[in-house]
């Protein structure tokens, strides 16, 4: 019984602890906004002003298409790859991980003078505005968009699957649209939040090449006025937190999928990371 | 569990009366590296007949199953359907049905969705799909589950689904690639004589893949038995049983115990101190004098509780309507007998038995000689 109360008060003081670690930034963020300056006095004088800073609205317009355009090259290439690999190709599997974990090892300043180093001869609609961005933006999530897509694949009895739809009569494209897309839903969509969220998020990159993105905005903005900034970072924040629930309730409807949508993100995360720390080690299945 | 069998809807009436067609396999090839998953395989299934394959896992029965579907490339050889040479059509253009031994349903569907499936591929309207899929689910006696998905169902529900689906689109042929081998006994007993009665209704030609042994002989019309990519023998399963060709069916097929014994003359070889006449489809080529062993059937066995016998009874196991006795003969070998439980005799461990053959051989090997 003693062991029972011990065991169960060391759980609530590790969550406490983790929650505090987790919260109290955070709220230490809020107030600094909401005071704005004048200590004891609470307002949203910080959010107003946010709203009215120029080059919100660009910039965020900048971040989202650079997002979805990343978010929709990263399906389209990695889906049918990782589901050929995995139905016809299965040993090209190690070669496909490995190379997926590659951005994790590589800085920013690298990636950039790669990239402009290769696409130099792509037309300026490529080159020189942000769909060069949304291209670096497939390879930085890779590491996580490949496993979170892999994860919804080695999910399901692939084999037995195709087998079955093609004995029915189905051709490649009603296989793709009527089963193997809906039963890797949860995949596919840890797979977009994960590829926005990073897109959304990222600043080195695209302060080193120059484009007005939503984070080099907020940068850019802290230096005037901090409690703006901060604002903005808090919203943000918030927007990230409901695109996540929103993609959670998608993801949790009429599923019938072994995995679900959270631990479909769980999974690419955790993967992404182990793989990382053992280069070239096979994923758990 | 009881399976109500619905009345008779219109359209399944008239496939009753459809009849199947005939599948042949020509001197079908397929290997993998080095290994022959199919080595010149010829096989001619009858209109609306059901031929099990049997053999230990590898023997290439699935490959040849997989081949008529056309989810296997052969390299040599032909399929033909109905006279037509399908060997190189598309496997969604094959129009045959297959239920496999991993559950196959799609998890996204319920299980209508997943009998109509192969209509909805074919644009049939969804109305008329789904009344078909109906009738179908009425058929393998799902009909209230029409609503679940596949997560809501059991193994044995889950595989009736998979029949149902598979026979939605009225497929020339049925093929069922070891459907029964991840349920549990009682289930695959029910469900076993649940295809057979769809499959003797519907009259579909049917390829029955499994490595059950029981399975194949009480399902099948005829039951080839396959070794190392090769038709070993084929038959009703009452010959594949009592007259195996080869010394490897009769091990397969049910249970012997090989006896030490030589032979007398070309037809005869004394074992346990008779002579037995050796059948001309037992043993060809056996010279007398030549040591053997011969392959006999428990229920050829005759075995009695004797204080004097020459047998030891190493076990005895009771199988309700019969008993299994296993004895060890002086020289080591064991014999395995069984006996109707309505005899009466116990057999302890240990105690000693005599032992008489009823003379039923089954098959004369010659024995390798000792190394």
């Amino acid at each position: 019984m003693v062991a029972v109360r011990r065991k169960r008060t060391f759980r609530w003081v590790v969550f406490g602890l983790l929650g505090f670690y987790v919260l109290a930034p955070m709220a230490a963020s809020i107030q600094f906004s909401l005071e704005a300056g004048y200590q004891g006095h609470l307002s949203f004088i910080a959010y107003s002003q946010a709203i009215a800073e120029p080059g919100l609205a660009a910039s965020l317009i900048t971040s989202v298409k650079v997002a979805a355009g990343a978010m929709v090259i990263t399906l389209v290439l990695l889906v049918p790859t990782v589901i050929l690999v995995n139905l016809r190709l299965p040993r090209w599997r190690a070669v496909l991980d490995a190379v997926s974990l590659l951005p994790l090892g590589v800085p920013a300043v690298v990636i950039v003078l790669g990239v402009l180093g290769v696409y130099r001869n792509l037309p300026d609609i490529i080159t020189g505005t942000p769909v060069i961005l949304a291209l670096v933006y497939v390879i930085l999530a890779m590491p996580y968009s490949y496993r979170a897509i892999d994860s919804g694949v080695r999910s399901l009895d692939l084999h037995t699957l195709v087998d079955a739809s093609r004995s029915m009569g189905a051709g490649w494209g009603k296989l793709f649209s009527r089963v193997l897309l809906p039963n890797m839903r949860s995949g596919i969509l840890a797979a977009a939040f994960l590829t926005v969220a990073l897109s959304l998020g990222e600043y080195a990159i695209a302060s080193i090449m120059g484009f007005m993105t939503f984070p080099v905005w907020l940068v850019s903005v802290e230096g005037n006025n901090p409690y703006v900034a901060v604002a903005l970072s808090i919203a943000a924040l918030l927007v990230t937190w409901i695109l996540l629930v929103a993609l959670a309730l998608v993801g949790s409807g009429k599923r019938r999928t072994t995995t679900g949508f959270g631990i479909g993100l769980v999974d690419a995360l955790d993967e992404a990371e182990t793989s990382a720390s053992a280069p070239g080690a096979e994923p758990a299945t | 569990m009881t399976i109500t069998v619905p009345p008779r809807a219109e359209s399944l009436a008239r496939e009753r009366t459809r009849g199947g067609v005939v599948l042949e396999l020509v001197n079908c090839r397929r290997t993998y590296g080095k290994v022959h998953a199919l080595d010149a395989f010829s096989i001619t299934v009858a209109p609306g007949e059901l031929v099990a394959l049997l053999g230990p896992s590898g023997c290439g029965k699935t490959t040849a199953l997989r081949a008529v579907a056309g989810l296997e490339q052969l390299d040599e050889g032909r399929v033909f359907v109905g006279g037509e040479d399908i060997t190189h059509v598309s496997p969604h253009r094959r129009n045959v049905g297959m239920v496999f031994q991993a559950y196959s349903l799609f998890p996204n569907m319920n299980a209508l969705a997943n009998v109509a499936f192969g209509l909805e591929v074919r644009r049939v309207p969804a109305a008329e799909r789904h009344k078909r899929a109906g009738e179908l689910l009425e058929l393998v006696g799902l009909a209230p589950l029409a609503e679940r998905y596949p997560h809501e169902l059991s193994g044995g529900q889950q595989q009736r689904v998979a029949l149902a689906r598979a026979l939605c689109v009225e497929p020339r042929l049925l093929l069922l690639d070891e459907p029964l081998s991840a349920l549990d006994a009682k289930v695959r007993s029910q469900l076993r004589d649940e295809i057979r009665r769809i499959q003797l209704e519907v009259g579909i030609t049917t390829l029955f893949v499994t490595h059950d042994q029981e399975e194949a002989l009480s399902i099948a019309d005829r039951v080839g038995v396959m070794r190392a990519g090769r038709l070993e023998q084929l038959g009703p399963p009452a010959e594949v049983y009592s007259t195996p060709t080869s010394n490897f069916v009769a091990e397969f097929v049910g249970s012997v115990s090989r006896l030490p014994g030589e032979m007398k003359a070309p037809d005869t070889v004394a074992v346990l101190g008779a002579r037995l006449a050796v059948p001309a489809s037992a043993g060809a080529g056996l010279r007398a004098g030549q040591k053997v062993d011969v392959l006999v059937r428990p229920e050829s066995i005759r075995m009695r509780p004797t204080p004097d016998g020459p047998a030891v009874v190493a076990r005895a196991s009771f199988l309700g309507a019969v008993v299994r006795v296993v004895a060890a003969l002086p020289d080591g070998v064991e014999v395995t007998s069984t006996l109707p439980a309505s005899e009466g005799f116990t057999f302890p461990a240990g105690a000693r038995a005599d032992i008489d053959l009823l003379g039923d051989i089954l098959f004369v090997v010659a024995r390798p000689p000792a190394t």
